[in-house]
């Protein structure tokens, strides 16, 4: 269905896909768990996708929390979630799609440091249900950080 | 405490970027993320509506010049209209970026190319082999450097398109 050509394994990638960008500040902007968005370089350059989350929104112990993400015209992405703490320590995971020799395509680099991958399975790899996904999973660890307060 | 799910699913959480959205806008923001084409049939899954109001949404787009129809297959198919969006986006810089901003940039972005080149040993980033390393962050570093140096050729074409409009008073053709 939407989902990106499955070719046999790129050697390389494409360039930053500039709508699907476009697409998901606009979602991300009316998100009432996002305080800002931010294109790098720049809203005519869209290559990194910014959004700092709403801090208000997390216990005093988090000082800042970020979402970056980046989508490729192949159809490979990353999104990556940092909570900064408190203790100076940081909290993170990153959605991924992207070829590579030791994981599917699509993968998830776990919690607390992003280091340990395990295969990932999603029911439609559509930005915006992508978009979804991780918001409801940033959701339920909002819970669980509160929860343990 | 529990252990993180990055893929939480229910009904309520899937779809969180509806709330809000009546048929004609899911419809449009779905086909803005469609790359290849797709059957109107599976773009109404994706945006919660029946296929007949995704047909009529798409075909409506479609005249509008953001989506691309194909009829003649059997569901007929559509995608987001790249060419259509590339000149909606040079229009957007010609009408809000002078042209020596414009030339600016062009001259900002020539150089990093050039960097990326001498980088690379390459003056084509489709030549450089991204994926096939073990390591990781290796993979991902080099990911992010091709693609922001094929970035940087598209919007350099992008800023051409941009010159041409803005010099023509936002025509592609001089009056």
């Amino acid at each position: 269905m939407s989902d990106p050509p499955e070719d046999s394994t790129p050697h390389s990638t494409g360039p930053p896909d500039r709508q699907t960008l476009r697409l998901l500040e606009r979602h991300l902007a009316s998100d009432s768990l996002v305080a800002e968005t931010a294109f790098e370089p720049n809203a005519y350059e869209p290559r990194l996708l910014h959004g700092v989350l709403a801090a208000e929104r997390y216990p005093d112990s988090v000082t800042a929390v970020r979402l970056d993400i980046r989508w490729f015209t192949t159809g490979d992405f990353s999104i990556h979630y940092v909570e900064d703490h408190e203790d100076g320590t940081r909290w993170e995971c990153r959605w991924d799609r992207h070829p590579n020799t030791h994981n599917t395509r699509l993968h998830f680099h776990e919690p607390p440091s992003a280091t340990g991958v395990t295969d990932l399975d999603l029911p439609s790899l559509h930005p915006l249900d992508v978009y979804s996904t991780v918001l409801a999973a940033i959701e339920n660890r909002l819970e669980t950080l509160w929860s343990a307060m | 405490m529990t252990e993180f799910d990055p893929a939480p699913t229910s009904d309520e959480t899937q779809r969180r970027w509806q709330a809000g959205t009546d048929t004609f806008g899911r419809v449009y923001d779905v086909v803005l993320g469609i790359t290849s084409p797709t059957p109107y049939t599976d773009i109404a899954e994706l945006a919660d509506c029946s296929p007949n109001a995704a047909k009529k949404h798409l075909d409506r787009l479609a005249e509008m010049g953001i989506a691309h129809a194909n009829s003649d297959s059997r569901p007929a198919t559509y995608e987001r209209n790249e060419g259509y969006l590339e000149w909606q986006d040079a229009s957007r810089i010609a009408a809000e970026l002078s042209v020596d901003e414009i030339l600016d940039r062009v001259e900002t972005l020539e150089s990093q190319r050039a960097d990326y080149e001498v980088r690379f040993g390459t003056t084509d980033p489709t030549d450089v082999s991204v994926f096939d390393h073990g390591d990781h962050d290796t993979i991902h570093e080099r990911m992010t450097a091709v693609s922001e140096w094929q970035g940087v050729i598209r919007d350099i074409r992008l800023y051409e398109l941009a010159r041409q409009l803005s010099q023509n008073d936002g025509h592609l053709i001089p009056a």
